[in-house]
């Protein structure tokens, strides 16, 4: 082997070794020094990436060329499409800084998708992904095991009650995670070349699965599980038609049933379906303000609303030539899997035949429990899609004929070519900086918290302003650092930071109300009403900006609108007593002013004592 | 396309694998180059090589050999992944990450996660 070809061979072990890295760090890495202790994920998740994509290119920079076989363009020009496009919106779309963490995300996503399809084609790395995949799983079962049994030794114990949400941070996103696990766990057992040990162990393993999900108490895990139980149940034996394939159809529909009676027992259907046309009503909203290019990638994050599914966001970013770009590579995908399932069954082709089996489970499951399901995406395991679609891709592409390979020539020779390895390790050691930053601001952005929770204002503002712009609590840090000044008494500089705040995120959490606030502590009614006003039409439901709106209506001497705020609080909390009192303070100053009208004499005092008197 | 750029896809174009795009452009650069049409003769030469035929009966005896191999031996079964000795890289990675996070969880100043603490509420101030 000549030096070239062992180090292209080491730059392939480099992109595999970062892969597997990355799906068994993914799902159980945190880290309790953030405020999300699942921002460590986003860390891993982008540097991992980086080093991922660059394995890639030093490997073709190695071999003087970089390869797209004719047998894998199907697959990877829809995604190479639907990457030009998301950077075209990305450049063309307002407030970048509030939306990057999004636009990086998807990028890496694809990047992900189509380095996978490129170089992890075979059996052999369909075996050891779903094998580090499952080793996380196992670690994230038994850790919910502990959690379910009160011995959880961490400070984060109990943070969701009852619930067990493991190294996944979350119910819902540790549901959905180990629901995945069912179809790889399966594909796994039907192995023909599986040892007979990890095949008792996947049984095992499917055990803890079934549990955890139950364990999660959470409506949207056990209605994912059964979904991606369905599709497991369809998709084993049209893929692997075998004996065993029929004994693991049997057990997905037992799942399905068994999860089904446990879930409609526990409740929240309700919730979980109400939520659900929330948000697709909401996301249908935002479509059709810009349908055909959408509002740009990342933009509900700097416009943050609900949304109803990972698809609908899709249309609403990307508009409908995102989506139809989305359909192109998913059709591809389903096309080149049908197509593959006869030839390998022809040919007899076994590992081949299960693995497809497991990855189109997976992959058809996951799409159908994050596509169309409302509610806040995490990175993790909504990224797992891109790695399973990618090997799915790359395993269909060993049943299609063509041998053709276009290339893209690097014209230099191999002592030029070497010469590029220190430029390039400098390109990717500067972007590898941004997101261990970025880490760094959420500690930061935790640590202000911690102050602001403990009264200190001067120092949780001081936090807040270290935290970097592109990292994922920027935004929030600014609305933060305002709401530190307000209550540090400095309406004015609030009001600045809340107006800066705005140009990143115009409509973000409560900003009108807070500002609103702001106005009030310096007595400019007419601005407070108005911030009142417009934070009404964001959050219909938000009671406190009534009770806040009538009072500054009734310093502003609006009594109309004063009273058609306290009363829209006492609307929605009958039983408050707190709104009650604000619609008597309200009526108690109309009847002063009807007096006043009555004894005309007394007009002035009236007004007076409507507009300026200070209130309780 | 330059020499180099015909040096470093020469395999590929060799063993007739080169798309037919690419193909035309390494053809057009050979009929102008000397040193790159010699070189690739020569190469084209090698792979053929010298020409032999099979023995009239190989079809039969792999028949024969795939037979035995069915009937005698059991299946092979893979190793199980986490022995497979292609793993150490991935092993050690997972190592190294986890000593370099334990020493970040012990040294990184900062305040325990605010949103999991003993209030165990979204701490917005
Ligand atoms: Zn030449």
């Amino acid at each position: 082997m000549t030096t070239s070809a062992k180090m292209t061979s080491f730059w392939f072990r480099a992109c595999e070794t970062t892969l597997l890295v990355l799906v068994f760090l993914l799902p159980t890495a945190f880290f309790l020094k953030t405020y999300d202790g699942m921002a460590i994920k986003s860390t891993i998740f982008e540097v991992g990436t980086i080093v991922l994509a660059f394995a890639w290119l030093f490997k073709g920079m190695e071999r003087g060329r970089w390869e797209l076989p004719e047998t894998a363009q199907p697959l990877a020009l829809p995604a190479l499409a639907l990457l030009a496009w998301t950077i075209i919106r990305f450049a063309t779309a307002p407030r970048q800084i509030a939306a990057l963490p999004d636009f990086l995300k998807q990028v890496l996503c694809l990047v992900t998708y189509l380095i996978v399809l490129l170089e992890f084609g075979g059996v052999q790395n369909a075996r050891r992904l779903f094998g580090w995949i499952t080793a996380a799983a196992w670690i994230a079962g038994l850790y919910g095991l502990c959690q379910s049994l009160g011995l959880d030794p961490l400070s984060w114990k109990g943070a969701f009650g009852q619930r067990v949400f493991s190294t996944l941070g979350g119910p819902d996103s540790l549901g959905l995670f180990l629901a995945l696990c069912i179809p790889l766990t399966l594909a796994q057992w039907l192995d023909p070349e599986r040892d007979s040990f990890l095949r008792w162990t996947d049984m095992a393993l499917l055990l803890v699965l079934l549990m955890n999900i139950g364990w999660t108490h959470s409506f949207s895990a056990r209605f994912a599980a059964q979904r991606v139980c369905l599709a497991t149940a369809l998709g084993l034996p049209l893929f692997f038609p075998s004996r065993n394939s029929l004994k693991t159809t049997i057990m997905c529909l037992v799942m399905f049933v068994i999860i089904g009676m446990v879930s409609f027992a526990g409740g929240g259907q309700p919730e979980f379906f109400n939520e659900w046309s929330h948000g697709f009503n909401a996301a249908r909203a935002l479509i059709s303000q810009s349908p055909w290019i959408g509002h740009g990638p990342g933009s509900f994050a700097a416009a943050p609303s609900q949304d109803g599914g990972a698809f609908l966001r899709m249309i609403a970013e990307l508009g409908v030539v995102g989506g139809a770009l989305w359909l192109w590579l998913l059709g591809s995908l389903a096309a080149a899997a049908l197509g593959a399932r006869r030839r390998f069954i022809k040919e007899g082709a076994l590992g081949e035949s299960c693995y497809t089996a497991g990855l189109c489970a997976a992959t058809l499951g996951l799409l159908a429990c994050t596509q169309l399901t409302p509610g806040p995406r995490s990175l993790f395991p909504d990224w797992l899609l891109w790695p399973l679609a990618g090997m799915l891709g790359g395993l269909t592409m060993l049943a299609r004929r063509g041998a053709f390979v276009s290339v893209l020539p690097l014209p230099l020779r191999e002592a030029a070519r070497h010469k590029l390895y220190a430029p390039a390790f400098a390109i990717m050691l500067g972007l590898v900086v941004f997101p261990i930053r970025w880490f760094d601001s959420e500690i930061e952005h935790n640590s202000a918290l911690a102050c602001a929770n403990a009264g200190d204002w001067q120092g949780a503002i001081a936090h807040f302003e270290m935290v970097k712009p592109g990292a994922e609590s920027f935004v929030a840090a600014q609305y933060g650092k305002a709401n530190a000044f307000l209550a540090l008494n400095k309406p004015a500089d609030a009001i600045n930071a809340y107006a800066a705040l705005e140009d990143l995120s115009p409509d973000y959490s409560h900003v009108h109300y807070q500002k609103a606030l702001a106005y009030a502590k310096l007595q400019d009614w007419t601005d407070a009403v108005a911030s009142h006003e417009i934070e009404s039409k964001l959050n219909p439901s938000f009671v406190t900006n009534y009770d806040a709106w009538s009072q500054a209506a009734l310093k502003l001497g609006d009594l109309g609108a004063a009273e058609v705020a306290a009363d829209k609080a006492a609307e929605l909390e009958p039983s408050e007593p707190s709104h009650k009192a604000v619609l008597a303070e309200v009526y108690a100053a109309e009847r002063q002013l009807a007096e006043a009208r009555k004894h005309p004499t007394r007009v002035g005092k009236g007004r007076a004592a409507g507009t300026k008197k200070p209130q309780g | 396309m330059n020499c180099q750029s015909v040096v470093n896809v020469e395999d590929l174009y060799a063993e007739g694998r080169l798309s037919p795009s690419r193909t035309a452009s390494v053809r057009a650069h050979i009929k102008e180059c000397a040193s790159c049409s010699a070189r690739l003769k020569d190469e084209l030469l090698s792979l053929k090589g010298p020409s032999a035929s099979a023995p009239k009966d190989l079809k039969n005896r792999m028949k024969a050999l795939l037979a035995k191999i069915e009937t005698e031996e059991p299946p092979p079964q893979a190793k199980p992944w986490a022995f497979d000795s292609e793993m150490w890289p991935v092993v050690t990675s997972i190592a190294i990450y986890l000593g370099l996070a334990l020493l970040l969880a012990w040294t990184v100043p900062g305040a325990p996660s605010q949103r999991y603490g003993q209030a165990g509420t979204e701490a917005q101030p």
